[in-house]
This record gives structure tokens, C-alpha cells and sequence, in this order.
């Protein structure tokens, strides 16, 4: 299947096979999520996309015959022209963005999407040092990754004393080697941590940098903490997917927003919609900026093989929290000023064509 | 008359004189001889050549006495069969027994060889390995074949493959050999136990084996009753004979002990018969013990190796928001 240097027949190389097929997974993955934002807002086919339009539309309606009802009584008794012009303002926004099955809507939502979008990978590429972002995540997860598969490789040996464990040590030798390498094509760069644990562990009679040297000696370990790993990456995963999956249907549901505009509320829920898909990618960004800034600092300390489990649990539990709570208060300060300000405007508005018209009749 | 009287005495007191002449004459004949016949033990095998004696020793009435005497003696010497035949009979049963035991000793041990010859069919991958290490019984010489596989000269069998294919690890690892190499032990204990002692033509020849034990328990047991109607026959003999009454006595007392002995030897065979059949299964639940640790040392192997991909799996998949993935970049 893949690239690697391999030769032999039968070598550990396989063993990392596992590794970089898990690899053209998760990038086919996020194809299949560019591919659904992509069906998902193609106004002609997307027939969920037409159906909220048309709800909508209809909760537009409602809203609609509602005011023509209440303020519409009010002033024509006023006979105010501003106040009028009022009126028609929001219907005529929502005709423009919810026609043709909410064309102008859909192409908006793409185009905040993708500057979002933009947004968080660009922050990825932000330099520290000698290192991005990206490099540093991927040094760490390889390195994370390189070590499961050598703690595998040497956990035959667990059981065996004497000559029995000298030979088996030995043996493992070469396959780590082979596991290194595969690691480091993947990376892209040298494995630093990566390549000192190896050759602490190479040789059997080297007491010293084995008890001591980069925790060679953690190489026999339970079972539990593969175990603990996998729950730890399989929650990470998790939370980032629920982001992708939580845009999404906040993206959705801006039809509705966009209908329910109408009525008299205080806070439009437009603005609403708008500010929550942007706290999104506020969350996205937060999460990204601090799990790449702590990846920085650990591959500069050469801290991967020792912050093994500390950094899972930093990336699946106590980053996403973080992120979820600063851009939820932002979002919610950013929301009511948006919301403010938007009905100053909104009245700033109404009154200039008021007068205009006045001017004019 | 007191003359007369005299005379009838004197002619009375003759025979009597005679007859005590003649019998001892021949105990002194019977002593003579016998002198020659203390120098050989049990088995006698040589005929009794005419004795030498002196007949000065002796002073008997009259040459008519002497003749009838010696001619008495001859026969008795030349003529064993009156007394029972003792001779012959002794000969006789000693020729068979040499020839049975070299029989025995035969037929036993060409069974045994027969049994070891034959080369138990290992119902298992490793046959090939096991067979090349074959030793003179035919027994796999296991040093051999386990240094063999542990060095990796053994070619892969698919059960080593799927082994290897399951847990990610390559074919010649190092838990992957080791376990070959134990599975040829426990399979040539469990071969040899089938092929020595249980299957059902290992207990055939042991049935046979038994057979002829049995066979020589009787035959001893037939000879040693022989040798003690002898020894009764010859101890109601008229002619005082003590010696050789005695003689005859110990050799029936010898027989007995060894019909006896050899009781004790057949029961000594079939102990062991059993004890080797115990041992045999004595090996194979040994060999199933083994079997049952191996395997919750694989399976407890097996997990370890299947968490390990799995959190390994889990790794590749890593996805940052923005759609970003390890590997690679494409720009």
C-alpha cells in the first residue's frame, strides 16, 4: 500500500502499515464533509436546503400578515412615512435572500464558511520558532503514534527472563528501526524523541541509557494504557467531528432564522444565527491556537514521550472546554452589541427615508 | 540236642550275616558313587559313567555275594529310569529351559523393537521439522528441532501466518517461533505416549508381551512341580539314600522358589506394563495443562496486541478543526 522504504517480506513495517491507512482515512473524511457542505448548499438539488427555505418562507408569511395586522393599523393612524418605510425594509431583506430557493442565502452561508474555514487553517500555519503550528501537532501525534507501535513490538519480551529475554530484545532491534523510519516519512521531518527512544532500547547491555536514558524502560507497560489512549484520541476525534457536524446545522438553520426576522422581537434572530455561526468558528480557532501553541512547547522541551498521556488528555478534554468557554462569552457579548447596534441602525435608516420621502411627496 | 540247637543258630545267623553284608555293601557302593555325584550341581547334564570303587574296601562273604552285589550296583547306576528317572528328567527340563529363555528374551524385545520402529504420524505443521530430528528410536531429538525453529529455520505454516497477520507483528517473531517451538514438544510427548503405550497396536504388542511372561510363569511353574514329584519320588525310595533324598529335596525347595521368583518377576512386568500405561496418560494431561497455559498466555498476548493497533489506528486518525490531518501536506 504505501510509500514505505520496505523491502522484506514480512517486517514491522506492517505493523505502521495500520498507521498510515488510518491517515488516508481521516483525509478522505474531511473530503466527505467538504462534499456535504458542497450537496448540502447546492440550491438546484439540495432538497433539504429547499424545504427550510420554504418553512422559511412560511414562517416569513406568518410573521408578515401578523404586523400588517398590529403596526400596520398604527400607521396608517400615524400617517408617519418613516414608520412605513420601516415596515419594509426587513420583508424586502428577507424577499432577497429567501427567492429562488434562498440562492443569495446559500451562496452567504458558503462564503462565510470558507473564510472561516480559511481562518482556522491559516492559523495552523502561524510560525513559532522554527515551527508552525502543524509541524508541531504532527511531530507529537507521530511520535505518540511511533511509541504505541514500539511498546507493542517489545511487549512479546514481557514475559521472559534471562537469555530467553536478551535474544527477544535483541530481535526487536531492526523492526524498530523500521517503525522509526516509517514514522519520520510521514512526518515529513526527523523524529528527534522518536529516534533517541529507539537507540536507547537498541542495545540490550546498555543498562544505563535504558534505565535512565528518554524512559526506555516505560517500554513494558500495562495493558490499560493503549486502552486509555484509544478512549482519550477516540474523544478528541469526537469533539472536533461534533464542530463540523454543529456548523453545519447552524448553517441550516438560517432560513429559518431569516423568517422568523419579521416579528417584533427585541433581538432579531438573524443576528442570532449569525453570531452563533461565527462563535463556531471563534470555537474552532481558540481550539486550534491553544493545542498548537501547547504542541509547540512540548516538542521544544523533547517532552513527547513523557507528556505521552498528560497531552491526550489536554487535547480530548481540557482544550475543547476552553475553547467552548471563551468563545461562548465572547459570542454572547459580540451578540448583544451586534444586536444593539443593529437596531440603531436599523432606526438611523428608517428615519433618513422617512425624511426623504417627506422631502419628496 | 545242645549241639543241634547250636548249629540251627549258627546256620540262622548266616543269611541274616549275609544280608547285612549285602546292604552294606551297597550303601558303601552308594556312598562311593555318590561322592562323584556331590561334585555336580543342578543342572546335572553327565551320565553317570561306572564308578569306581574298591572293591577291596569292601569284604563280602562269598564271590557268588560279591557278583550279585556288583551286578545290583550296575544297574542301579547304569539304569537311573528305576529310581524315577531323575537324570534324564533334569537334563531335559534344563535343555528346555535354555532354549525358552533365549526364546523369550527374543520374541520380547523383537516386539519391542517392532514398536519403537514404527514412527507415529504427528497430525501437525511441524512434522517435517520433527521428523528430520529423529533419533535411533525414532523419538525427535527436541533439542534439535527447538533450536531449529528458534532460529528460524522452520518454514511458516498458515496458522503462524494468521498468528502473525492478527496481531501486526512480522511472521518471525520472536513470541511467534517460541510458540512453534512448544507445539512441537507437547506434540512428540503426546505422539510417543500414543505410540508406545495407548493406541491400539502399542497395546497389542503389550498384550503379547504379557502373553509370554505369563507363558514363562507356567512353564516355570510346570518344571518346578516336576522337580518336586522328584523330589517326593525320590524320597520314598527303599534304598537308603539320604544324601540324595536331600539333594532331591533342595532342588524341588530351589524350583519352588524360582516358580516363585518368577510370579514375583511377571508381577513386576505387569506393574510396570500399567505403570508405563499411567505415565503415558500421566504425559498427555500434562501436555494438555501445557496446552490450556499457552493459551491464555496467546489470548492475553493477543489482547495486548489488538489494544495497541487499535489506539494505533486511532492516531492516524487524528483531525484538527479546518479540516487538517496528519500526514503529508499537499501544499
Amino acid at each position: 500500500m504505501l510509500t514505505q522504504l520496505i523491502a522484506q517480506t514480512s517486517t514491522a513495517g506492517q505493523a505502521l502499515d495500520t498507521l498510515s491507512d488510518a491517515i488516508e482515512v481521516s483525509q478522505r473524511t474531511v473530503e466527505s464533509w467538504n462534499l456535504v457542505w458542497f450537496n448540502t448548499f447546492n440550491t438546484q438539488e439540495s432538497s433539504l436546503w429547499i424545504a427550510l427555505v420554504k418553512l422559511g418562507l412560511i414562517l416569513a408569511g406568518i410573521s408578515v400578515s401578523y404586523l400588517a395586522v398590529t403596526t400596520g393599523k398604527e400607521v396608517i393612524e400615524k400617517q408617519s412615512w418613516s414608520e412605513l418605510a420601516a415596515m419594509f425594509i426587513w420583508p424586502l431583506v428577507i424577499v432577497v435572500f429567501l427567492s429562488n430557493n434562498g440562492k443569495v442565502l446559500a451562496e452567504s452561508v458558503k462564503f462565510i464558511k470558507a473564510v472561516g474555514s480559511t481562518q482556522v487553517q491559516e492559523i495552523m500555519k502561524i510560525q513559532v520558532g522554527e515551527m508552525t503550528f502543524r509541524t508541531a501537532l504532527s511531530d507529537v501525534n507521530l511520535t505518540s503514534a511511533g511509541k504505541e507501535e514500539i511498546e507493542k513490538l517489545y511487549s512479546e519480551c514481557q514475559g521472559k527472563v534471562g537469555s530467553a529475554l536478551v535474544d527477544c530484545w535483541n530481535s526487536k532491534k531492526e523492526p524498530a528501526q523500521q517503525i522509526l523510519q516509517a514514522a519520520e516519512q510521514q512526518n515529513g521531518g526527523t523524529l528527534k524523541s522518536l529516534q533517541r527512544f529507539v537507540e536507547n532500547l537498541g542495545n540490550a547491555t546498555n543498562l544505563q541509557d535504558i534505565g535512565n536514558g528518554d524512559f526506555a524502560g516505560q517500554v513494558f507497560r500495562s495493558t490499560v494504557l493503549p486502552i486509555i489512549r484509544l478512549i482519550l484520541r477516540a474523544v478528541q476525534w469526537a469533539f472536533v467531528n461534533i464542530l463540523e457536524a454543529a456548523l453545519l446545522l447552524t448553517a441550516l438553520f438560517g432560513p429559518l432564522a431569516m423568517g422568523l426576522s419579521l416579528l417584533p422581537l427585541q433581538g432579531k434572530p438573524i443576528w442570532a444565527w449569525l453570531v452563533g455561526f461565527m462563535s463556531l468558528f471563534g470555537v474552532q480557532l481558540g481550539y486550534n491556537i491553544v493545542v498548537g501553541l501547547v504542541a509547540v512547547v512540548i516538542v521544544k522541551s523533547d517532552a513527547e514521550l513523557v507528556t505521552d498521556i498528560a497531552f491526550l488528555f489536554f487535547l480530548a478534554v481540557f482544550s475543547p472546554i476552553l475553547a467552548v468557554l471563551i468563545a461562548k462569552g465572547g459570542g454572547t457579548a459580540l451578540y448583544s452589541a451586534i444586536a444593539n447596534s443593529t437596531k440603531q441602525l436599523t432606526d438611523i435608516a428608517s428615519n433618513a427615508i422617512g425624511v426623504m420621502a417627506g422631502k419628496l411627496i | 540236642m545242645k549241639s543241634s540247637k547250636l548249629l540251627v543258630k549258627i546256620a540262622l545267623s548266616i543269611p541274616a550275616l549275609g544280608l547285612s553284608l549285602i546292604l552294606n555293601s551297597v550303601e558303601a557302593k552308594a556312598q562311593t558313587s555318590n561322592s562323584n555325584r556331590t561334585a555336580t550341581q543342578i543342572p546335572i547334564s553327565n551320565n553317570p559313567n561306572s564308578s569306581t570303587f574298591n572293591r577291596s574296601s569292601f569284604t563280602v562273604p562269598s564271590q557268588q555275594i560279591e557278583s550279585q552285589i556288583q551286578e545290583s550296583a550296575n544297574n542301579f547306576l547304569s539304569n537311573p529310569k528305576e529310581i524315577g528317572g531323575l537324570d534324564n528328567t533334569i537334563s531335559g527340563i534344563t535343555g528346555e529351559n535354555s532354549d525358552s529363555i533365549s526364546t523369550i528374551s527374543d520374541s520380547i524385545s523383537g516386539i519391542w523393537d517392532n514398536l519403537l520402529n514404527k514412527v507415529e504420524k504427528i497430525t501437525s505443521e511441524i512434522e517435517s521439522t520433527l521428523y528430520s530430528f529423529q533419533g535411533a528410536l525414532k523419538v525427535p531429538d527436541l533439542k534439535e528441532a527447538v533450536k531449529s525453529i528458534m532460529d528460524g529455520n522452520t518454514s511458516e505454516s498458515e496458522g503462524t501466518k494468521l498468528s502473525a497477520a492478527l496481531e501486526k507483528k512480522p511472521e518471525n517473531s520472536y513470541s511467534l517461533r517460541e510458540n512453534t517451538a512448544e507445539l512441537a514438544e507437547r506434540e512428540t510427548a503426546v505422539s510417543e505416549a500414543n505410540k508406545a503405550t495407548l493406541s491400539k497396536e502399542a497395546q497389542q504388542k503389550q498384550a503379547q508381551m504379557k502373553e509370554i511372561v505369563q507363558q514363562n510363569v507356567e512353564q516355570t511353574g510346570r518344571e518346578s512341580e516336576k522337580s518336586m514329584e522328584l523330589g517326593a519320588d525320590s524320597a520314598g525310595q527303599d534304598v537308603t539314600q539320604n544324601i540324595m533324598r536331600n539333594i532331591s529335596e533342595q532342588s524341588a525347595i530351589a524350583s519352588q522358589q524360582a516358580a516363585l521368583s518368577a510370579e514375583n518377576q511377571s508381577a513386576l512386568v505387569m506393574q510396570g506394563q500399567q505403570a508405563q500405561i499411567d505415565r503415558s496418560l500421566g504425559n498427555i494431561l500434562n501436555a494438555q495443562q501445557a496446552e490450556e497455559l499457552n493459551e491464555i498466555n496467546t489470548a492475553q498476548r493477543r489482547q495486548d496486541a489488538a489494544a495497541a493497533t487499535a489506539s494505533s489506528t486511532q492516531a492516524g486518525l487524528f483531525q484538527m478543526p479546518g479540516g487538517i490531518t496528519l500526514g503529508a501536506t499537499k501544499d
